[in-house]
């Protein structure tokens, strides 16, 4: 699970990774700052995403980005975790989850 | 209101959007299927309920959340009075749908400002739903700022240069006191310094044809003021108005430098309302009709991020706060002189969210980390003037 968030957190533009369980127990981090906040975030995002899709019936969650004054949460779901990608200023969003995709998918 | 959200729904990729309160209560909805109420308030309750958490976990209003699935994709937009949500298909072309909902959005949030937004649906998901107003009701607003009226007429006469100015593709746009006048109706029967009173100042970028547009509205240049100071600052009168027009290029250089060159795209008419409240925060000596209108900003407007010309962009504010000490130190000691001094001034239902406004604003300025030279410049404190004394 370690590894797994070091090399997310390679990713260029990716500040900091953090993977939680559905429950919000922090599996793994690279961050500095409050991991067990930032897990917290990326657990209520992902279930707060879930929902509404499952409400509308669109199919399985993939992934939430959040823009915020000028920074963006990434959070993609894989396997029974979520993974949390907090992204540095100026970063891609799309380009980041793409690549985020691309190694998660390679995990499996 | 489905007026807007057709707009909307007639961009590729588009299949329905809605409209929702801050608390997820339905507005309007236009969704192709037949999807039940049940599920539409799940829905917007939901991701209202989202974005207020992440609001309150990461002290910061989120603008937008992207939500993407197996089969279909969920764009959300905060509206500050609402939120927008927008179905669409996996593959939407996001920059596409951004060319449009960018703008529905504008109008909008002017129309929910104005009040033009009964609620479609009652709270609970068995209360019949109310009638949809008719698409008369809600006058859509101009994609330009809300300017009250009758405007004064020094202030008509220096949005009459603005538009001269675009015409001849030069970028001005008015600042200072009477910038604040436009913006804010709070500030209307407010005082106006006796030299202000035939005075406007407008910003502009430098090596424009400024002072061809305003010759050719019949101004005259200070020329002696426009030979000695003409790279940063330029006068002009108008020989039958009495009218007297300042111009700042690209920088305002009062107790504390406020750069503005770049930021003079980001609205139509005026500076962006983060400059207008910096530019009356940096008052180190501000009086009573600086007060006024620091609070008239903080009460006509909500805080917001960059993109939103209806709100103050926080993030300008906290970023200058957090590099410069000297900014930081008086725009927090007149953040606070504002709070204490306004709600003697008014009451407080003259002047709602006033004080959520700035403690808010305050809490983000003094969290937000600071530079390493805002860390040395404050070990020195107050000792060390932190202001530059205006001329």
């Amino acid at each position: 699970m370690v590894e797994i968030a070091q090399i997310l957190a390679k990713i260029d533009g990716v500040g900091g990774a953090v993977l939680v369980a559905e429950d919000g127990v922090v599996l793994a981090h690279t961050l500095e700052g409050d991991a067990e906040k930032e897990g917290a975030v990326a657990a209520f995002l992902g279930a707060a995403a879930a929902q509404a899709g499952e409400a509308m019936k669109l199919g399985r969650l993939k992934r939430v980005t959040v823009s915020m004054a000028n920074n963006h949460i990434v959070v993609l779901k894989s396997k029974e975790y979520f993974v949390g990608l907090l992204l540095q200023e100026g970063a891609s969003p799309a380009l980041v989850a793409s690549r985020a995709e691309t190694l998660l998918e390679g995990v499996k | 209101m489905r007026n807007y959200l057709e707009e909307i729904n007639g961009v590729i990729g588009v299949t329905g959007s809605l409209l929702c309160s801050p608390d997820g209560t339905l507005i309007a909805s236009v969704l192709p299927e037949a999807m039940s109420e049940e599920t539409l308030l799940v829905v917007s309750r939901t991701l209202a309920k989202t974005l207020d958490g992440l609001r309150l976990a990461r002290h910061r209003k989120v603008t937008e959340m992207d939500l993407a699935y197996e089969s279909g994709r969920l764009v959300v937009k905060n509206l500050g009075e609402g939120y927008l949500i927008i179905l669409c298909t996996p593959n939407i072309n996001v920059s596409l749908l951004n060319l449009t909902a960018n703008l529905v959005v504008k109008r909008l949030q002017e129309a929910l400002k104005a009040g033009g937004a009964p609620s479609k649906r009652a709270a609970g998901p068995n209360v019949p739903p109310m009638p949809e107003p008719p698409p008369q009701a809600v006058t859509p607003a101009p994609p330009t700022v809300a300017v009250p009226a009758p405007l004064a007429p020094r202030l008509q006469a220096a949005l009459d240069i603005v538009t001269a100015g675009r015409e001849r593709r030069v970028v001005l746009r008015v600042m200072g006191e009477g910038a604040v006048r436009i913006r804010c109706p709070s500030v209307a029967d407010k005082p106006t310094r006796p030299e202000e009173e035939d005075t406007v100042q407008l910003a502009a970028r430098s090596g424009q044809q400024v002072e061809a547009t305003l010759k050719g509205m019949g101004y005259i240049g200070d020329s002696r003021f426009n030979t000695l100071f003409g790279s940063e600052r330029m006068r002009f009168a108008h020989p039958q108005t009495h009218l007297y027009v300042e111009i700042f290029y690209d920088h305002v250089a009062s107790y504390h430098r406020l750069e503005i060159g770049s930021r003079l795209h980001l609205d139509d008419c005026t500076l962006p309302l983060a400059d207008l409240l910096l530019s009356q925060l940096q008052n180190v000596q501000a009086s009573e009709p600086d007060f006024w209108r620091m609070a008239a900003v903080l009460i006509d407007h909500d805080l917001g991020g960059p993109g939103q010309p209806e709100a103050i962009d926080v993030t300008h504010i906290v970023t200058l706060c957090s590099e410069d000490w000297g900014w930081y130190k008086t725009v927090m000691m007149n953040l606070e002189k504002c709070l204490e001094w306004v709600p003697k001034q008014l009451p407080a239902d003259r002047s709602p969210g006033f004080q959520h406004h700035v403690a808010r604003l305050h809490e983000m300025i003094e969290d937000a980390p600071k530079s390493l030279r805002w860390q040395t410049r404050a070990r020195i404190g107050e000792r060390q003037r932190w202001y530059e004394l205006p001329e």
